[in-house]
């Protein structure tokens, strides 16, 4: 069997080829095309930035010179205080820390430093419970309350530093640190206010005035002192220098009592008084650790008045003549009795501190 | 005419009148539907043109396009003492004074740079925004033709300013647009 097949009339095919085409353009020319309206408009601020210092006064006023003093003729001065003012004379608010540099590390390690707020601050004042410890080597965090300040304000601070003696005290020794309050704003911004002083372990230079002849001790022959020079009463020099032949110092030993050594040209001298015994003269000796070149004051007599005791017995310093360039002896100490016996006269003496 | 001719004519047929019509019919067709159903494509003048009608009943018409107009306010804003870490608000008015809505964005932000330590941001609303702020973008403010409304400013420096950076001036620009919605 034939199938018949029925062809579309050419007419037709062409109608649909551009029906078709048709479709197509409206498929692709349909695609919406938007374009909306737009407006645009700026604003500017202008910026400034802020700025960072500060500034201080009184910290140079922790210059100071420690000083082991001497029971009875002199206080010891183992701290200094000083009111430091701190302003923020920036535009910015700053925390507030300490920092130091330089100086001898040993010497600014042995040296405490605490701070807190406050005003008229004297070595008297009290520290406040609480307060941060630190050294010269690592400063103590400022307080809450004065580890900040808004621009432009300013606070006050109480600045201790103390050594201890006999133990922590050098003698001798010093250091010039730079102290430094240290304003922060952000990672990058700091500004300081700093000082340098000096602070040293010194001494307490003496005059011992013979209470009965009113004369010095004194290094006989003056000049730099050798081992066996003689101790003597002499016209007292006016006026003495801490380095003098009539000056002496009295260093404490662990066990309590003191070393003599005499100034004579020099602080480091390892010249000390010694005693031989009842009635002997007290002459230089190198020091050693022989109790007869150990030493005590004590009172005698009437206030202000000492005598100076040898810590192996009953000896005392003693002389008995008055007369110019009189030997200084160990004699047995006398009762503490009348104005009138002349040992009491003999071994009588005052001390005067000397400018150093 | 022989049978072989006829044939041939029947599987080559020649174009006739008819049959162009036809063609031409479809395609004419095919253009006017292309044109009508193109639509969509829509352009906005803000210039105005008279038309004028002549003959019986003559009159002049203007047509007058809307308009898209965006304002900012006109007070300065200076920001002094800026230091690290801080960051500082400022309100800044906008304004649709066109005659269509507009969506505001923002364009950009210049003047923060590493070396002045500045950042800066705006949020929509008034100050402190209600939105984290944005350097750039969409801020999600809608201004209705007529209206206004305010944006929030924020410059801050960053805790990590160089201390170059002190006491030194910077100008900060905000570049907003609106777009019609």
């Amino acid at each position: 069997m034939t199938r018949a097949i029925k062809r579309m009339p050419v007419a037709g095919f062409r109608a649909s080829v551009a029906l078709g085409l048709a479709i197509f353009l409206v498929a692709v020319g349909s695609t919406a095309g938007i374009a909306a309206w737009t407006a645009s408009a700026s604003k500017s601020a202008s910026v400034t930035s802020a700025r960072v210092a500060v500034s201080s006064t009184g910290l140079a006023n922790l210059a100071v010179v420690y000083k082991p003093g001497l029971p009875g003729p002199a206080s010891a001065s183992l701290a200094d205080v000083a009111t430091v003012s701190v302003s923020n004379t920036g535009t910015a608010p700053l925390s507030y820390s300490l920092a130091t540099s330089g100086g001898d590390s040993a010497f600014n390690q042995s040296v405490t430093l605490q701070v807190w707020r406050g005003t008229g601050c004297t070595t008297s004042t009290a520290v406040p419970t609480g307060t941060a410890t630190g050294t010269l080597a690592a400063p103590p965090a400022l307080p809450a309350d004065a580890n900040s300040a808004a621009a432009g304000a300013s606070l006050s601070l109480c600045m201790r530093t103390s050594v201890t003696g006999p133990v922590g005290y050098a003698g001798g020794g010093q250091s010039s640190p730079t102290v430094s309050v240290v304003g922060a704003v952000g990672d990058n911004w700091t500004a300081a206010a700093s000082a340098a002083f000096t602070q040293s372990a010194g001494f307490n230079w003496f005059e011992l005035r013979h209470k009965s002849s009113g004369k010095c001790l004194d290094v006989n022959g003056g000049g730099t002192p050798a081992a066996g020079a003689g101790i003597i009463i002499y016209t007292c020099k006016s006026p003495q220098t801490a380095l003098g032949n009539q000056s002496f110092r009295f260093a404490q030993d662990a066990n309590g009592a003191y070393r003599v050594y005499p100034g004579s040209g020099s602080p480091a001298n390892t010249l000390v008084w010694a005693q031989t015994g009842a009635g002997t003269a007290v002459r230089l000796a190198a020091v050693s650790t022989a109790d007869a070149q150990q030493w005590t004051v004590v009172a005698f007599g009437a206030t202000g008045e000492y005598r100076v005791m040898s810590r192996t017995g009953s000896l005392c310093l003693t002389q008995s003549s008055n007369a110019e360039a009189g030997a200084v002896t160990a004699a047995a100490c006398a009762a503490n009795s009348t104005a009138t016996n002349a040992a009491y006269l003999a071994q009588r003496f005052t001390f005067t501190e000397i400018a150093s | 005419m022989s049978r072989r001719t006829a044939a041939h004519r029947a599987q080559h047929p020649r174009f006739t009148l008819r049959s162009l019509g036809t063609s031409a019919a479809a395609l004419l067709a095919a253009i006017v539907l292309s044109v009508s159903a193109a639509g969509g494509t829509y352009a906005y003048l803000s210039s105005a043109q008279s038309v004028t009608l002549t003959g019986a009943g003559a009159t002049t018409a203007t047509i007058t396009a809307g308009t898209a107009t965006l304002t900012v306010g006109t007070e300065a804003i200076t920001l002094a003492g800026l230091y690290p870490g801080e960051t500082r608000t400022t309100p800044v008015a906008v304004g649709n004074s066109g005659t269509t809505a507009l969506a505001l964005s923002l364009d950009g932000i210049t003047g923060p740079t590493s070396a002045n330590g500045l950042t800066a941001a705006v949020a929509p609303g008034s100050c402190p925004g209600t939105a984290p702020g944005v350097t750039a973008g969409p801020l999600g403010l809608a201004l209705p033709a007529g209206a206004t409304g305010t944006v929030c400013l924020a410059i801050g420096m960053a805790t990590s300013a160089p201390a170059a950076a002190q006491n030194s001036s910077s100008t900060v620009t905000i570049a907003l647009t609106g777009t019609q919605s």
